[in-house]
């Protein structure tokens, strides 16, 4: 294999690569990793995690790749982001990072490609929004299911299968909620204070570290965020939600609401739970999808062309074609932070145990002050969102 | 935790509750378990918070008078707090329900390091103004991180009445605070704030430089908001054309292009022919992303570019849809670079419409892989719709081999109906390529009327590989003919002047055309003398969407002389078990006939879907043996799942269990078992 030319310029010839760090280099982090090793068109220089084996087993998936030893390890994002000579860097941390390194990322004029839930917080999204637009950064979010799992649905809606949609049923996990796990021994390769960064202090557990953050608020959203990012994110786009928002959000009472409800200002709702469809269901004026006597069976869709990923490669390689072209991916900031932003939205309603009404135009939480409170964090000092 | 189960109300006391053990309750009223939490340590047991956190949001959503009272004890729970994470969690109730009483007791925290930040985790959310004075007033009383946090609070409040205090720490020697103070000036905005920053640039370090600068861009965008756009301009301009990392003077571009609008147009065409690669990069994308007609003139003005900007200025005029650019892209169809060639592709797709049909149609049958792909979708989305259909339908007498092969495809794809007359003609033609997407048009878009030529296609098929091909296609037909009559008609009407190979395709199309009389066919079909139709006939029985034909296969599963249609019938039977009024004793039946682990595995399933405790006899044999045991214990925990408190079978459900766990090797299995385990416990 000849020499990679490596260009740290943002106009890329038809034999540059795009030089790629990762940062968050867990299970996900190094799967994500693994599927940007695949393009020809990417070198991979450097890797990062506060888990010293994470790292060390990326840098191999790495060198390996190349036959070589030179990438590169870290624990401290910043230096990776400091570094002139990467493009563009794929962020696979623990939920609650992922604004702070994806805004410092684009301020310094990297490319992003963050994985799902892309957002701790409504306000984070907002700004990662804000910033990526300032900076004219390349931002594509890491859900692979939206299209990649759920194309059939948004051909069957958008072909007009079920006439105009009215319903959709969003069958994933719940909320996150409070920690409360026992302080374990810290091993000596794991730099617990940089994985907390900006949330709350807490003694080590190693469930945290194993991907097991989930379930709990300060580092996630929980089951709501993660397959809700895919789900969610799924029916907004088969609806064309996926650039506004509900303007109302009901939780069950226990009576007459059974499941969580989004409503739209169109008159859409979405449920959160129920349906027959596995993870997603859609009623529509003319018919229900799937089928409820056999929801595993997948007539043929309407041949409709649906603008979806650019390139070759799935969600990975409309990342690497937008970075060279200068392209929107197709997660995109905007649709990112909109499905996220339901996702929170569906929390907090759960959380207080009320209905909270929401302007998607202006992106507040209206007439609801103890709601409003949840729109963003307080970062533990002295992180913040640049 | 299961992230895909359906939720239920109450999520939050019952993703609590998942998170820890059950143990002795703490304590009995809001008061003692208060007490609890204030000397809670971490490790301890859990449960007096999730009743704490319950009872709050219950005080949040009841009458004020209960909220007051429950913030009360909260507060004195707070006063009397003698751990840290006693403290942090009494603050995080805080944060719901505290009214304006909590700011003085969350004040007083925000200045010690272990507290601070619950303190404002409290403080900062709220949303009263008296919570922005006390973090205002804590700023001066705070060094280092603490008053990093402090400043940072204080921004994302928009604070504005510590605008002074918050610039005069620009010049920390903490560098940690004067970067909170830059960002925290770049979210207030205005020339106070930028004057503040520019006065902090001057020696300032690197690291601070960028955080002051994006602060001043944030400014800018401000100024534009609230439409300044002069000032907005005159602050992007300085980034644009002054000594900027390329990052900056990228942003100072666009703010440029957003507050001058078709003025900026000759700025970044400027751009485009003289500036670095990077900035040419960012002014081809901000040309191809502005409203403005005059930057698409521009953009096809600088169509004579060298290729790494031909493709994206290509691409520009492509995705805002300038169809002034169509001829002189067109011309680049041919350039000799592929990213170049590509782009055209792609860009004639959305600019073009019938004029170009033919060209992208030639295309796509003279190329191959991705640049073929692109072709074919870009002349699927042309537009021009019936007159562009109608010119493609038109040339297909003309063309031959590949071209005409595409032509078929692309009028599929375009769900033009043109192409159904053609396409049962081509459907036998010499050329393979001619021929697959003339059946594939056909399961696209014909109709219930052209089923008797579809089926007469079956039937007797130029080649013998189309055979699935169009069976398949017929299948896409009956999916859009709604009564299973009229699907079968077609089918009984071609029976009688069938050769037994037609009349084989005809039985096997019954399954989808399922009617009395299709079924009555079928069974009568078993008793043929030939051996490809008995065959058909089991088959058909076996996909037969409801359990009519059940009693048929049960016989052919236990006496048929085929070994194979012998396994097909069973497979029917147990597939259509689970329809039936009494799925378990059909499995169980079933079980009785199977003599291969396949089958037993598909049964165990079904036991799993819908079995009781009456089949733990079934599931025990079953893990006796290593080729069914995991899928006998996961039928065990599935049912253990369903049933494991009812009745009187709890003791023989944790027995099978415990052999389960012992007998998988599948840990997925395993954990299933383990999680029905505790459930009966």
């Amino acid at each position: 294999m000849s020499a990679p030319l490596v260009v740290s310029s943002r106009v890329f010839g038809a034999n540059d690569r795009i030089t790629l760090a990762g940062i968050g280099m867990g299970g996900r982090g190094r799967s994500d990793l693994r599927a940007f090793l695949g393009f020809d068109e990417i070198q991979a220089v450097a890797v990062c995690d506060v888990v010293g084996r994470h790292a060390a087993e990326a840098k191999k998936n790495v060198d390996d790749r190349y036959g070589t030893t030179d990438c590169r390890v870290y624990t401290d994002h910043r230096e990776v982001l400091a570094r002139e000579d990467i493009d563009a860097v794929l962020i696979a941390t623990p939920d609650h990072w992922h604004a702070i390194i994806s805004v410092e990322a684009m301020i310094r004029g990297k490319d992003v490609f963050c994985e799902k839930p892309e957002t701790l917080t409504i306000a984070e999204g907002q700004l990662m929004r804000e910033t990526a637009r300032r900076y004219g950064r390349v931002f594509s979010g890491g859900s692979q299911r939206v299209w990649g799992d759920y194309n059939w649905y948004h051909r069957m809606i958008q072909g007009g299968a079920i006439g105009e949609v009215r319903e959709a049923w969003v069958n994933v996990g719940g909320p996150s909620g409070p920690c409360f796990l026992p302080e374990e021994p810290k091993p000596d390769d794991v730099d617990w204070d940089r994985w907390l960064g900006p949330a709350p202090w807490r003694p080590y557990h190693p469930t945290l570290i194993r991907g097991g953050f989930r379930p709990y608020r300060d580092y996630s959203g929980g089951g709501m965020t993660d397959w809700g990012c895919h789900g969610f994110g799924g029916a907004l786009f088969a609806c064309g939600l996926h650039r506004t928002g509900p303007v109302e959000i009901t939780p069950p009472n226990g009576s007459d609401i059974e499941h969580l409800t989004f409503r739209f200002e169109n008159g859409v709702r979405f449920h959160h739970g129920g349906g027959w469809g596995g993870l997603l269901s859609f009623r529509g004026t003319e018919g229900e999808i799937p089928d409820r006597t056999n929801p595993r069976h997948r007539p043929p869709a309407p041949n409709v062309l649906i603008p979806n990923y650019k390139g070759r490669g799935g969600i990975a390689g409309d990342f690497v074609h937008c970075v060279r072209t200068r392209e929107l991916p197709f997660r995109d900031i905007e649709p990112a932070h909109r499905t996220a932003t339901l996702c929170h939205l569906g929390n907090i309603a759960y959380w207080l145990d009320r209905p909270i009404r929401w302007d998607p135009k202006t992106e507040r939480i209206l007439g609801d002050a103890e709601a409003a409170r949840w729109m963003d964090r307080e970062d533990r000092e002295p992180w913040a969102v640049a | 935790m299961n992230t895909r189960t359906i939720p239920t109300r109450r999520w939050p006391a019952l993703v609590a509750a998942m998170l820890f053990l059950s143990g002795p309750a703490l304590g009995d009223t809001l008061e003692t378990d208060l007490q609890y939490a204030a000397a809670f340590a971490d490790g301890s047991d859990p449960e007096a918070m999730v009743r704490i956190g319950n009872a709050v949001t219950e005080a949040l959503n009841g009458p004020a008078t209960e909220r007051l009272k429950v913030e009360g004890q909260l507060l004195k729970a707070l006063t009397n707090a003698s751990t840290r994470p006693g403290r942090g969690f009494l603050c995080r109730q805080l944060r719901i329900i505290g009214t304006e009483r909590s700011v003085a007791p969350l004040e007083a925290l925000l200045t010690d390091p272990e507290s601070s930040h619950m303190a404002r985790y409290a403080l900062a959310a709220m949303e009263y103004p008296a919570a922005g004075a006390a973090l205002h007033r804590a700023l001066g009383k705070s060094s280092g991180a603490v008053q990093a946090g402090i400043v940072d609070s204080l921004a994302g409040r928009r604070h504005r009445d510590a605008l002074d205090d918050i610039a005069a720490l620009l010049s920390s020697s903490d560098s940690r605070v004067g970067a909170s103070a830059a960002r925290a000036l770049g979210f207030f905005g205005g020339n106070k704030a930028v004057r503040a920053l520019n006065h902090a640039r001057t020696g300032a370090s690197s690291s601070m430089i960028q955080t002051i600068d994006n602060a001043l861009l944030r400014c800018a965008d401000q100024f534009l908001a609230a439409n300044r756009r002069r000032r907005a301009a005159n602050l992007f301009n300085r980034f644009f054309t002054g000594p900027y990392p390329p990052s900056f003077r990228r942003a100072g571009l666009r703010g440029i292009a957003a507050a001058r609008g078709a003025e900026a147009v000759p700025t970044l065409v400027q751009a485009v022919r003289d500036a670095s690669p990077d900035l040419q990069v960012e002014a081809i994308a901000i040309l191809g992303s502005m409203s403005e007609p005059a930057a698409a003139e521009a953009l096809t003005r600088l169509l004579d570019s060298p290729p790494n900007a031909l493709e994206l200025i290509i691409r520009a005029l492509g995705s805002r849809g300038h169809t002034p650019a169509l001829a002189p892209i067109t011309r680049l169809l041919g350039h000799d670079q592929s990213r170049v060639r590509l782009a055209a592709l792609e860009a004639v797709g959305s600019l073009g419409d019938t004029g170009i049909a033919s060209t992208l149609a030639e295309a796509a049958a003279t190329s191959e892989g991705h640049e073929q792909q692109i072709a074919r979708i870009s002349l699927q989305q042309l537009r021009g719709g019936q007159e562009t259909d109608r010119l493609l339908a038109a040339s297909l007498p003309d063309s031959e081999g590949s071209l005409q092969a595409e032509i078929i495809r692309a009028l599929a794809n375009r769900g033009a109906h043109e192409v159904v007359a053609p396409a049962i003609q081509f459907a036998r033609a010499d050329d393979e390529s001619v021929r697959r997407e003339s059946i594939r048009a056909l399961g696209l878009l014909a109709g219930e009327n052209q089923l008797p030529e579809l089926i007469a296609l079956a039937k007797a098929p130029e080649i013998e590989s189309d055979q699935a091909s169009i069976e398949s296609a017929i299948g896409s037909v009956f999916a859009r003919v709604p009564s299973p009559a009229d699907r079968a008609a077609p089918v009984l009407a071609a029976l009688p002047d069938s050769a037994p190979d037609g009349k084989a395709v005809l039985i096997r199309l019954m399954s989808k055309a399922a009617t009395a009389e299709t079924l009555r066919t079928a069974r009568k079909a078993l008793a043929s003398p030939n051996e490809t139709v008995r065959n058909a006939a089991v088959r058909t029985l076996a996909d037969w969407p409801d359990p009519g034909p059940i009693a048929d296969l049960r016989a052919l599963a236990m006496t048929d002389s085929s070994k194979t249609r012998k396994v097909i019938a069973l497979r029917g039977y147990i597939r259509l078990a689970s329809a039936t009024e009494d799925p378990e004793a059909m499995y169980r039946d079933a079980a009785a006939i199977a003599e291969r682990p396949d089958e037993m595995k598909l049964i165990l399933a079904g036991l799993g879907k819908s079995g009781s405790s009456r089949s733990l006899d079934l599931i025990d044999q079953s893990l006796e043996n290593e080729a069914l045991r995991n899928e006998a214990a996961s039928a065990a925990a599935q049912i253990a799942n369903r049933h494991g408190t009812d009745g009187n079978q709890t003791e023989a459900l944790r027995s099978t269990l415990r052999t389960a766990l012992a007998a998988t090797t599948h840990n997925g299995i395993r954990r299933q078992v383990e999680n029905a385990l505790k459930t009966l416990d």
